[in-house]
């Protein structure tokens, strides 16, 4: 089997030297686990991507054409969203000018939704494919790619469900620790005592299991095993990691946020929109990474549709608390020396459309400190979308893809947003294939493992560069 | 360009003497001829425990046969029905509870809660947000419905083993479903089990692994010193088992 990359690579330096066949023929590109890597997605829904900050201007102060009214140049009625702060290559409007601190971790990637239904780009953002048979969400291939001999069965917390290649992943649904240590337990009517022999028997059933019209899952006897013992047993490291949930938890709280977002003129209206099942989502993603009993969560965030106004202002405030709390918990991974293991995954289903004809009021407190009233008008589904990546080996600051005129996407050949209009403009599976590529490469050796549960992908060069 | 495709082309020919070569073939244990030429079984290598196996190919095929599908709260009270019967409160999870309708009580062995996670919910409800289980064309067998099916079954199996118990020592276990006698048979077991499933049909039959469950049943009880509390919990592990049975929920 050969390796595009590694060949690619060779063959530039020295064509035909036999002395390299081994480590071009003889590599073992499977799947090697080293640490516990951990994947957080973060899904924005259909949320106004300048507003959440997940598609930029290409430079401070100056919206590319018809971002807000086709054809024409024009920024938004909202002036806190055309006021910026520049950090390497990214830029955030005032609502999200905290996160200048990070970038250094961060990478926006822009490309094309392929979908403006909901239903359809939900699905290709989170999995890459029309259907959820077809791919598994990232956070599943890559929980796949942590199986070892003696972790068979890898742990992700989502509401998603599997696809054929990750067959061996337990899927787990919950919202805070405390659900997951009720899930992970069996409940005090079942007996703990005088009953090992009969579970036994029991396992043994599903070993046996067999149907001549149903196709049983091929793992569904391991699978039934593993989970049986974790309801039997629980999941004794949770009960070990007080010190740091608590360090978490108080990162996320109120004070924090509310200190971090200081510096934002609408800093009242952001902290009304604080959610706290986010928090405790947070908190339970962060100890699952801590823990390695999991590796990766789906975590839904922002589900705003505005086609009839706001998304300027509300769009604009909720996201940014959320990114306050994501930039806390980023900070906490840091001081957990875990930027290595974790990478956060913010996307979309798809940005929004220049402005629409129907509008609503909406009161902001502007730069000057007074309060102002704006007209805040609708967005319909537009066709960009943006991913922002958070890795300590991402390109930094970088900007990948792009969205220029009348927020039409198009591809780049470099980290610093330079177009290339021969490539076509990136799409989701490509995206964030190649970053499991270059920042998890003992679980994504080669573009063949990823291929094996996104079968279309096909390297960024700009990502890998 | 020229000098790529020559790369290319002598990369190729090498490949065919590089110091191992692999058999592709999908499923089949993968076989490593050595430089010595020498075969050796690689069906235990890491790659083979890989769902993604070197040199696979796509599998455009479906296999023949329904995808595995898990029956939801509604499809198991079917079943649970013939064995557990709601008392006067209804079923167990409102025992002491107060529930806003008398059916939320007699209508499922699921609390309403634990219905969503068992893929029943009613539509626009704040359940059918994680309700997903049977409306996705694929099906996987999660903690959640693993964990809400053993926690209903344990509550009712609770609930039947100590009254069944009860009944065996007054002498009374004609409406006994499933304790017959101090210790279970095979012929109880699957008698039990032929309960669950409505079976009336003597020619009908169906494997449960009864005689397992019995020699289980002697294990776990075996060297008891409490042996009343040792009988309860072995047949209470017995019951959730049975009625936990893939052929129960697997369809």
């Amino acid at each position: 089997m050969i390796n595009r990359r590694k060949l690619v690579q060779y063959t530039a330096g020295a064509a035909a030297s036999s002395s390299l066949m081994g480590s071009v023929f003889a590599a073992d590109d499977s799947p090697v686990p080293k640490s516990n890597r951990f994947l957080l997605y973060i899904h924005f829904g259909s949320a106004c991507g300048i507003a959440s900050g997940l598609v930029q201007p290409v430079a401070p102060g100056k919206w590319p054409k018809g971002f807000f009214q086709e054809g024409a140049e024009a920024g938004s009625t909202n002036p806190l969203l055309n006021s910026h702060v520049e950090a390497q290559g990214l830029i955030f409007h005032d609502y999200l000018k905290f996160l200048a601190p990070l970038a250094k971790d961060m990478c926006l990637v822009n490309g094309t939704p392929q979908s403006l239904d909901h239903n359809v780009a939900r699905v290709l953002q989170k999995r890459g494919a029309t259907q959820g048979a077809l791919a598994p969400e990232w956070g599943m291939g890559l929980t796949e790619n942590m199986k070892t001999a003696e972790r068979r069965n890898p742990m992700i917390v989502t509401e998603g469900t599997k696809s054929r290649s990750t067959s061996d992943v337990t899927l787990v649904k919950a919202r805070s620790l405390d659900e997951l240590k009720t899930i992970t337990t069996d409940n005090t009517t079942i007996p703990k005592t005088h009953v090992d022999p009969i579970w036994a028997a029991l396992k043994n059933r599903f070993k046996a299991a067999s149907s001549t019209t149903v196709n049983y899952e091929a793992n569904l006897a391991e699978t039934a095993n593993h989970q049986l013992d974790t309801l039997i047993a629980g999941l004794a490291p949770l009960g070990t990691v007080k010190a740091e949930t608590d360090s978490l938890r108080a990162a996320l709280d109120r004070p924090q946020i509310t200190t971090l977002v200081a510096g934002c003129a609408d800093k009242v209206e952001i902290m009304n929109q604080f959610d706290n099942n986010f928090k405790e989502e947070l908190i339970l993603a962060g100890i699952l990474a801590k823990t390695g009993l999991a590796h990766a969560m789906t975590i839904e965030a922002l589900d705003d549709d505005n086609h009839v106004g706001g998304a300027d202002v509300t769009t604009a405030r909720r996201a940014a608390n959320r990114w306050a709390m994501i930039a806390q918990f980023w900070q906490w991974i840091r001081s957990m020396n875990l930027q290595n293991d974790v990478m956060i995954v913010v996307g979309q289903e798809f940005s929004r459309s220049p402005y629409n004809i129907t509008s609503e009021n909406h009161d902001i407190v502007g730069l000057d400190g007074k309060k102002i009233r704006i007209i805040s008008p609708g967005r319909d589904h537009g066709v960009s979308m943006g991913t922002m990546f958070i890795h300590a080996n991402v390109p930094s600051g970088g900007r990948i893809g792009t969205v220029g005129g009348n927020l039409v996407p198009q591809a780049t050949k470099d980290s610093k947003g330079t177009v290339d209009t021969s490539l076509l403009p990136f799409t989701s599976e490509n995206i964030v294939g190649s970053m499991f590529l270059r920042v998890f490469p003992e679980l994504f050796p080669s573009e063949r493992i990823v291929r094996g549960h996104w079968p279309t992908f096909k390297e960024v060069a700009a990502i890998l560069a | 360009m020229r000098i790529f495709l020559i790369s290319l082309a002598l990369l190729t020919a090498c490949s065919g003497s590089s110091k191992k070569s692999k058999k592709t073939d999908v499923g089949a244990p993968a076989v490593v001829t050595e430089a010595n030429g020498e075969k050796q079984d690689n069906s235990k290598t890491k790659e083979e425990e890989r769902s993604v196996s070197e040199g696979s190919t796509l599998d455009l095929l479906l296999p023949a046969g329904s995808a595995m599908r898990f029956l939801d709260a509604r499809g198991l009270q079917v079943y649970y029905r013939h064995v557990f019967a709601p008392k006067a409160f209804g079923y167990m999870h409102c025992e002491g509870q107060k529930p806003r309708m008398g059916s939320d009580c007699d209508e499922s062995i699921f609390n309403a809660s634990e219905r969503a996670s068992m893929g029943s919910f009613e539509m626009n409800s704040p359940e059918f947000g994680i309700g997903t289980l049977n409306v996705h064309q694929s099906e996987n067998l999660s903690l959640n419905y693993l964990r809400t099916l053993r926690s209903a079954l344990g509550r009712e199996c609770s609930s039947l083993v100590k009254i069944e118990l009860a009944q065996l020592a007054a002498g009374t276990i004609e409406t006994n479903v499933l304790i017959k006698a101090e210790k279970p048979s095979a012929e109880s077991l699957d008698a039990f089990m032929r309960k669950i499933f409505g079976l009336t049909n003597p020619a009908s039959t169906i494997e449960v692994g009864a005689k397992a469950y019995t020699e289980a049943f002697e294990s776990a009880i075996k060297d008891a010193k409490d042996k009343p509390q040792a009988n309860f919990n072995a047949y209470v592990g017995i019951c959730v088992s049975l009625s936990m049975d893939p052929q129960v929920f697997l369809y």
